[in-house]
């Protein structure tokens, strides 16, 4: 049975299988009435009539039964003979069948490989019950809009007593702890959280009990990796007592193995309320937009009813504390959102690449099937006249097709593991949810759908195609069919030009974006660069003089240990590593001028650093002077700003000596003795912006990244640098120990990657052009043959032959390339958020995707273009 | 060509319900009595194997259906011949022919 016949019959059966039990109903019922009657007119009774005819009909629903049985079982047979001749048909040509597979095997792969990831980021939910319910809430700027994603922990207590939309509401903040009482000090990540916080989310401890049921405050909940590293996954670790900056906690709860809220690197939960007074003060303050805030809807809210009686709370907080909420508005965003959204368009952009590649593969694999239905049209000729319908001609055709595509798609699956594999290692690891890639049952169905969906794309034309073959026109050898072949396989081998072009054109873009980003000079010297965070334990209850020498006293010993140590050059100190995306924003005020409103008043990014900070990173003087020794914390307080600063407010002059006033840090008011040259600092692409450096000799911080500058390897002195803070305080755990350089590296991760694939991407799409350009024209060529052989019979010369298959060649790739770069034009433009310094139209790169396409198309013309030309004119008349 | 293997008796009931739709379209009971007519009563096909048979040649495109009206206008489902179905009543004749012919040989030779 014919497969579309098949197809259309399994379609009935499934999906109106209802329609046709009805037909068959009221034919068999029918059939019954037609026989009573007959049997009345054989002049029978009634009752009698009913009764023969019962009995010749043998029971409606055998009747029926035994129709069902016959119309599957036919159909599995027939599928099973399709399938035996089809394979019988690719073990007969081995090298097609090999070259068929793995491209689509190529193509499958990728998109399989690419699916898992955005799959795992991007479409499966968050791992929390109900997870579609929550939400995060943060402030926003309503005059400028923009978001700063958090609120200050008075406002978090007003929500959560004036709303009516959430079940639950938490507030968490991120917060360094140095750990102790376990085996070793160590420096962890974790976070301050409300009460209600686990509740919210939906997760309960694994082993102990959350938060919110403790009575004591000073509780903690671990995380599985903390757990298992501390106390070596101790069942007993419950009611256990740790450290936290030195203060006691007792462990009351261990969270499951996958619980990652809000990222991977928090380590350990503790209540907001437990904490000391100096940091009960920074919860105290309106304005202090410290905390995040998530919540869970409940059941009956949908978010823009959150949202509106969010803003109306917001309007309320307004009026009621000028001061500090003016222009503050709270904006409501899906959870999942705000974890994945701003990896959406790369993901897309990457999984739209790898379907261009896909369709790249069915376009050669349809060309090599029409190269191949010229060698079959004889059979297949043959089959028609023997009464083969049409259909039936397809539906062949097309079932090997299917099974190419099965057999690509199960070669493309294994492809896709180790793809996956290695894009899981490979991947930046701050994307969310892209460790839990791996392979399940959807994505071997997203595979095998995509597998048939191929299967008949690249299948279907060739099909339709070699269906048309007659007896007459397959016993003529190059009938009208050979053209309608040839132009069949044109078009496809623009197809693969125009949309390798475009893969392309993409892939140079990001490629181009990234050499940019590798460009960019930071301002600072990036190599012999160790960087160690060390964050000194606040103490409680101090004099100013104790936490001076507790913090900015430690680190100026560790510093000069650190120097006197060999192969050390200098050694420095920073609050805010640059390009970490670390920046503290303050307002400041300048002597002699006034700002009448919020949004006129100066704001500048704060960084506090060691006096020879500028030095140990080779950032440059532009007037004035470094900090000194002489800065110190009995001396006034000075400053020196970044050029970006100097040139807003003091454009014609030079600042040195002016004055400038600041309440962060506890700075006050400052000289400003020096300018240095801008550097990047949150991250490499965006423009410097303005910048006051303070000495942390009079700005105490506890919380400082070593910069060790050294003569040879960096990393060769962490043991020694270990040793010497160990000498100061033993207690004392040092963290994130990194060069500068793996730094910088890290941070151009995610555009590293998606340059890297969607460059593989295209990588492969040339390559499939190439040979599908090949492909074509070495069959046009021996198509030809004695064509050629007859024009070289009648003189002409073997280079016009040359020019001629290669002209042809250049001609359909120009078309492919013309039609590919209006694409690219128009699909190039989505790129925009993920370029850096080039526009989505970069000429340079659309003219050298275009050169090289053309190149490598020519390149691959060429061999059978010469093969035509060395055609010896009488072989090729005696070949036929 | 079609070398899909149908079985012998499968194969006679396919040909006399092609054979008996060369006059015309007809419905279920029309061909089985026309069956037992042109085999003088040798065969009397019971819908239990009529209906699966027609069904499969109607799913082969040998056949195909309409609903019409019957004689005695009653509503009744009509088959009819297609073109397939008369290239396929020539081969099942041949290969009757054939075969009948080989077993009158076998049961002769004896």
């Amino acid at each position: 049975m014919p497969l579309l016949e098949k197809a259309q019959s399994l379609l009935r059966n499934l999906f109106s299988s209802r329609r046709v039990e009805a037909d068959l109903d009221e034919e068999v019922q029918s059939h019954l009435e037609m026989l009573v009657e007959e049997n009345l007119r054989a002049g029978m009774s009634l009752q009698e009539a009913r009764r023969a005819a019962r009995l010749e009909l043998g029971g409606v629903d055998q009747v029926k039964e035994q129709v069902r049985e016959q119309r599957i079982g036919n159909w599995i047979h027939s599928l099973a003979f399709d399938c035996r001749y089809g394979l019988r048909q690719l073990r007969k040509n081995p090298g097609f069948t090999a070259v068929a597979v793995l491209t689509l095997a190529l193509g499958i792969g990728a998109n399989t490989g690419v699916f898992s990831i955005l799959d795992a980021v991007l479409l499966r939910p968050l791992p929390y019950p109900h997870a579609e319910r929550l939400v995060k809430a943060g402030a926003y700027d309503l005059t400028s809009g923009a978001l700063y994603g958090t609120t200050s922990y008075p406002d978090f207590v007003d929500w959560c007593e004036q709303n009516r939309s959430f079940a639950s509401l938490a507030a968490y903040e991120d917060k360094t702890f140095n750990l102790g009482g376990t085996s070793q000090p160590e420096q962890v990540k974790g976070e301050v959280v409300s009460s209600d916080f686990f509740e919210a989310l939906g997760i309960q401890p694994d082993k102990g009990r959350s938060l919110a049921s403790a009575r004591n405050q000073q509780t903690v909940v671990l995380s599985y990796s903390l757990w298992s590293r501390s106390f070596d996954s101790n069942p007993n670790a419950i009611g256990r007592s740790i450290t936290l900056d030195g203060y006691s906690y007792e462990v009351v709860g261990i969270m499951p193995p996958g619980f990652q809220f809000p990222d991977s690197e928090a380590e350990l939960w503790v209540l907001i309320t437990s904490l000391r007074p100096d940091f009960r003060e920074e919860i105290t303050t309106r304005g202090n937009l410290g905390f995040s805030v998530v919540g869970r809807l409940k059941p009956d809210v949908t978010l823009p009813q959150a949202q509106a009686s969010m803003a109306v709370i917001a309007h309320g907080l307004q009026q009621q504390y000028p001061d500090s909420n003016r222009d503050l508005g709270v904006r409501l965003v899906l959870l999942h959102e705000d974890l994945v959204g701003k990896f959406r368009a790369a993901l897309l952009i990457l999984m739209g690449s790898a379907g261009l590649v896909l369709l790249i593969a069915c376009a050669n694999t349809s060309t090599l099937l029409l190269a191949r239905a010229a060698s079959r049209h004889a059979e297949i000729g043959i089959r028609s006249s023997l009464g083969a319908s049409r259909r039936r001609i397809i539906a062949q055709l097309l079932t090997e097709s299917l099974l190419l595509a099965a057999a690509g798609g199960i070669l493309g699956t294994l492809l896709a593991f180790a793809l996956m594999r290695a894009l899981v290692v490979w991947a930046p690891q701050d994307i969310p949810g892209i460790s839990s890639a791996h392979v399940d049952p959807r994505m071997l169905m997203f595979t095998a759908l995509i597998s048939m969906f191929a299967g008949i794309l690249f299948g279907l034309a060739p099909a339709w195609q070699g269906s048309r073959e007659s007896l007459n026109a397959a016993l003529k050898e190059s009938g009208r069919s050979g053209a309608e072949r040839s132009r069949l396989s044109k078009i496809m081998v623009v197809t693969e030009i125009a949309l390798s072009l475009v893969l392309l054109t993409a892939a140079g873009l990001l490629g181009k974006s990234l050499l940019l980003l590798d460009r960019v000079d930071p301002g600072f010297r990036t190599d012999h660069l160790l960087t160690i965070e060390v964050y000194r334990s606040m103490s409680n209850g101090e004099s100013a003089d104790a936490i001076w020498s507790n913090w900015t006293g430690f680190y100026q010993q560790l510093l000069g240990r650190i120097e006197a140590l060999p192969g050390v050059e200098s050694a420095g100190a920073t609050l805010a590593l640059p390009i970490q995306g670390q920046t503290w924003r303050t307002v400041f005020n300048i002597d002699g001028r006034v700002f009448w409103s919020l949004s006129e008043q100066p704001q500048a990014d704060a960084r506090i650093v060691s006096n020879n900070y500028f030095e140990v990173m080779k950032i440059p003087l532009r007037s004035g002077r470094y900090f000194s020794h002489r800065d110190t914390k009995d001396s006034p307080h000075v400053a020196v700003i970044n050029e970006t600063l100097a040139r807003r407010y003091w454009p014609q002059e030079d600042p040195k000596g002016r004055f400038i006033e600041m309440s962060a840090f506890g700075a006050g008011r400052c000289e400003i003795v020096g300018v240095v040259a801008d550097i990047r600092q949150a991250n490499l692409i965006d423009e410097p912006a303005s910048g006051i450096y303070l000495p942390y000799t009079q700005e105490p911080m506890p919380w400082q990244t070593l910069l060790v500058r050294t003569k040879n390897d960096p990393m060769s002195l962490v043991p020694l640098i270990r040793g010497e803070v160990a000498g100061l305080d033993s207690q004392q755990p040092i963290a994130r120990i990194a060069t500068l350089d793996q730094l910088m590296e890290s941070s151009t991760a995610q555009p590293r990657f998606r340059a890297a694939l969607l460059g593989g991407f295209a990588g492969v799409a040339l390559l499939l052009a190439a040979i599908g350009v090949y492909g074509m024209m070495a069959y046009a060529v021996s198509r030809r043959t004695r064509e050629i052989g007859i024009r070289i019979a009648l003189g002409a010369r073997r280079g016009n032959m040359l020019k001629l298959i290669c002209g042809q060649s250049m001609t359909l790739t120009l078309l492919g390339v013309v039609l590919g770069l209006a694409g690219a034009f128009a699909v190039t433009r989505l790129m925009n958020s993920l370029l850096f310094g080039v526009t989505s139209t970069d000429p340079f790169i659309f003219t050298a995707v275009t050169v090289l396409l053309c190149g490598v198309a020519l390149l691959a013309s060429y061999i059978p273009a010469r093969r035509a030309a060395r055609v010896d004119p009488i072989v090729a008349l005696r070949c036929e | 060509m079609d070398s899909e293997p149908t079985t012998l008796l499968q194969g006679i009931l396919d040909m006399l319900i092609l054979k008996s739709l060369v006059v015309g379209e007809m419905h279920g009971l029309g061909i089985s009595r026309r069956i037992q007519q042109i085999t003088r009563g040798t065969f009397a096909v019971k819908p239990g194997s009529l209906f699966p048979a027609l069904y499969g040649m109607e799913e082969e495109g040998w056949i195909s259906s309409f609903w019409g009206e019957s004689e005695t206008n009653r509503r009744a489902k009509y088959y009819h011949l297609t073109k397939a179905g008369r290239k396929q009543l020539e081969v099942e004749t041949k290969r009757w022919g054939r075969i009948s012919w080989a077993i009158a040989q076998a049961l002769e030779a004896s």
